[in-house]
């Protein structure tokens, strides 16, 4: 730790990180005291852009690592992946901190969130399912969480009574990721004069549900990737020993969770017998998304996993990841509103990109905080193989 | 008669007067036919002759701020335009395809009868009132837009430029104004001065419609706009070109907003009754399989250690059996050698 | 009870299926509580006999 101490608080990342947080602050007094106007490009047609596209939409996916690897583990009963879930756990749980968090920038009135949860539920809209599973699901993660943070603490008793509750929360967490994952897809439905026929399906709600699952899986070797440099002293010998193998059965889950993720695509596109539209420019843009970010992974995770080649399903694991976001820009801001001239279309500003940098750097600081200081990477040595 | 059986009459022609009551109540064939006396407003594109005065009443009534140009302004509509947050209600002016007279078509809140917003609302902001008006209560919008999202007309307008209190802005038609009796019809139908707008209950707007239809072939394309789409809007319209060529969708059908989402929201609760049991029985089987595999790998262990041991006892008893022998032959070897030593001595002995 | 819309029908049909969820879940876990309550006091005695 004190060669730690000793190192340099302005390396890069630091300092780009301070820019951007001054950039967030100046941008936050903007939008409270200018309004939504002045820092983003939405208007009367465009209700919605990047905040929800990316912000919501994508954090909420890309959050999906949590509930699919504590499912493998506690549910599924696979073992051999339990150093995974403790970073799984915290990446989800900041995904979805950090989620509405910038639901606090998007929104009209960020004080009166509550309101559709405890004042006057309008149970009728889906938006509804999603606020309320969100809320549900941040706490059941940030429990889930607790645990690591409860082992720092030396908190021994209440570590104890939350560990013994992990089960059950897995399984609540699998209920609430399902219903979520869906319903923000099923935003869309009522909406089908707006969204391009290609994207617009009765299936949407299953489509985002499948591809959460692939895209959570590709997290977790995507973000363990990442994380291996910078966090490497922070890691056990058992996190590394089961790093591969972590590696080779997520690649080869997401193998063939995206090939029915594919099989969906297919038979919306025959549901409402849009085949037609495959040839047109959205329909090439459409196979873009469709064969270089679904079928295009599937197959190389397939074969990344089979012949046991890290490298490729690492590469991989980023383009499922490109994929899925992809995906999100296309249904929210991409073929919304498609029939609109493109002097009324919408893109973002710097502004709205400001605030959505500031919110993932605020994320990556949190993460590294955590990670360099809670039993993350390492199991604690007082609580070792306790679970 | 005893209490008894009155009071069980009485609760069977309860429930039979409860069951009995409309058709529009089933839930599997669910049909709501709307509030019956629900009033609408019929707009004849071919009476319009763009002087905006509607515009200026609905201002006036709304108190919302002073335009840029002033209502009598024509040149406005040389561009199209669309409600915004300080206008609910604008006109445009369309060139029809085959030539001729420019048509005029006001732009405002449809009042759908199932409405997109209302249905979208996460807080129940939007209300679709038994007078027919669909009306927004800024006291508990979030401000989260969905409803701007879901409406198929593109009319709910926000005010963006407002940093603490945004609202969602909308036409009323004069719901507060005509409910505390200020006024008899929604303030741009008063204005009108060619009555190419007309206040009434749907339903008697519907047959009127229809009337001039058959009054005057050629005069209106043969269709109500706002009688369907959408399952039906409170805001009915006329015109004598076809609706697309006056900037109105022809192709949003006649699905309306709940409608359309009724089969993800019927899907949600099955997730929290299924699940649960689903997940449970996996965790039960993979627990089962892996509690198997253990004791599986614990009898080949405790097999191994008996064949091990077995072993190693057969072999200990042959070294004992070897080591009883040699001892054996050992003792057998001592005694022949100490009975050839005695043989041996005694014949010394008498050799002497 | 008498509803004119569908909207109006949905609310009060989704009102009481939020809250039946909300039952559902609760009563899953409790069963399950009921169920592997056995499994419970097994482990339990398998823990003791070990320390």
């Amino acid at each position: 730790m004190t060669s730690e101490a000793k190192k340099s608080l302005f390396t890069p990342f630091n300092v780009f990180a301070g820019v951007v947080l001054l950039v967030g602050a100046y941008l936050t007094v903007m939008r409270f005291t200018g309004g939504l106007a002045a820092v983003t490009n939405l208007d009367d047609n465009n209700p919605w852009g990047i905040w929800i596209g990316f912000d919501l939409l994508c954090g909420v996916a890309l959050a999906a690592g949590g509930f699919t690897t504590s499912a493998a583990v506690y549910i599924f009963g696979m073992k051999k992946y339990h150093s995974a879930v403790r970073p799984a756990i915290l990446t989800a749980f900041l995904g979805y901190a950090l989620v509405v968090f910038a639901l606090h920038y998007d929104v009209g009135r960020p004080w009166r969130l509550p309101y559709p949860i405890f004042l006057q539920p309008g149970t009728t809209s889906l938006l509804y399912e999603v606020g309320l599973c969100v809320f549900l699901y941040l706490t059941v993660l940030f429990i889930e969480y607790s645990v690591a943070a409860l082992e720092w603490l030396g908190l021994k008793k209440l570590r104890g009574l939350v560990h013994k509750l992990t089960l059950l929360l897995t399984v609540f967490g699998v209920v609430l990721s399902t219903l979520h994952q869906s319903s923000l897809g099923a935003l869309y439905l009522i909406a089908p004069s707006k969204l391009h026929p290609l994207w617009y399906s009765t299936y949407l709600p299953i489509q985002f549900f499948v591809s959460a699952i692939a895209v959570g899986l590709s997290m977790v070797i995507f973000e363990g990737t990442l994380s291996h440099k910078p966090f490497h002293h922070k890691m056990d010998a058992t996190y590394l020993a089961e790093h591969d193998g972590v590696i080779l059965g997520f690649a080869r889950g997401a193998s063939i969770v995206l090939a029915s993720y594919l099989a969906i695509k297919l038979i919306a596109l025959g549901a409402d017998n849009n085949w037609k539209y495959l040839i047109s420019g959205w329909g090439a843009w459409y196979l873009v998304e469709v064969l270089g970010f679904v079928a295009l992974p599937c197959l190389l995770y397939a074969i990344g996993s089979r012949e046991r080649n890290i490298r490729l399903i690492k590469w991989t694991s980023g383009l499922t990841v490109f994929g899925v976001v992809l995906n999100r820009f296309n249904v929210s801001l991409v073929a919304f509103n498609w029939q609109l001239p493109s002097a009324q279309r919408y893109f973002p500003s710097w502004g709205e990109i400001g605030v959505s940098v500031f919110v993932v750097v605020v994320g990556i600081l949190v993460f590294r905080f955590i990670v360099t200081r809670m039993p993350i990477f390492h199991e604690h040595p007082d609580y070792k193989d306790a679970h | 008669m005893r209490r008894r059986k009155f009071l069980a009459l009485m609760g069977v022609a309860g429930a039979g007067l409860a069951l009995g009551k409309t058709p529009a109540q089933a839930a599997g064939n669910a049909h709501f036919e709307g509030y019956p006396d629900g009033k609408a407003v019929l707009f004849d594109a071919t009476r319009c002759i763009g002087c905006r005065k509607c515009e200026a009443a609905c201002n006036q009534v709304n108190k919302l701020p002073a335009p840029a140009k002033p209502f009598d302004d024509l040149t406005v509509l040389d561009a199209e335009r669309r409600t915004s947050a300080k206008a609910y209600t604008v006109v445009n002016r369309y060139q029809p395809a085959g030539g001729g007279a420019p048509v005029f078509r006001k732009i405002q809140c449809n009042h759908c009868l199932e409405p997109a917003c209302a249905s979208a609302c996460f807080v129940r902001a939007f209300k679709k009132n038994p007078d027919g008006s669909v009306t927004y209560d800024a006291s508990v919008c979030v401000g989260c837009r969905y409803c701007m999202v879901a409406c198929p007309f593109n009319i709910p307008a926000y005010e963006y430029d407002e940093p603490l209190t945004p609202r969602v802005m909308k036409c009323t038609m004069c719901h507060p104004q005509i409910s505390s009796g200020e006024l008899a019809m929604p303030g741009c139908v008063g204005a009108c001065p060619k009555e190419a707008l007309v206040y009434g209950r749907r339903s008697d707007l519907l047959k009127i419609a229809h009337a001039r239809i058959e009054a005057f072939p050629g005069r209106y394309v043969d269709h109500v706009y706002g009688e369907r789409e959408m399952g039906g809007t409170s805001w009915l319209h006329l015109s004598g070109v076809p609706f697309s060529q006056i900037g109105m969708r022809e192709d949003l059908g006649v699905t309306s907003a709940p409608e359309l989402t009724s089969g993800a929201l019927a899907v949600v609760p099955m997730v929290a009754a299924v699940w649960p049991a689903l997940l449970g029985g996996i965790w039960a089987i993979s627990k089962r399989n892996a509690k198997t595999a253990d004791e599986e790998k614990k009898e080949a262990v405790k097999a191994a250690v008996a064949a091990n041991q077995a072993d190693n006892d057969a072999e200990l008893a042959k070294a004992k059996e070897q080591a009883e022998k040699d001892k054996k032959d050992s003792i057998e070897r001592e005694v022949k050698k100490a009975l050839e030593e005695a043989a041996a001595a005694a014949k010394e002995e008498e050799g002497a | 009870m008498e509803f004119y819309t569908y909207h109006d029908f949905m609310l009060h049909a989704k009102n009481a299926v939020y809250i039946l969820m909300g039952l559902i879940v609760l009563g899953f876990v409790g069963l399950w509580r009921f169920v592997t309550a056995r499994d419970a006091d097994h482990e339990a005695e398998h823990h003791e006999e070990h320390h």
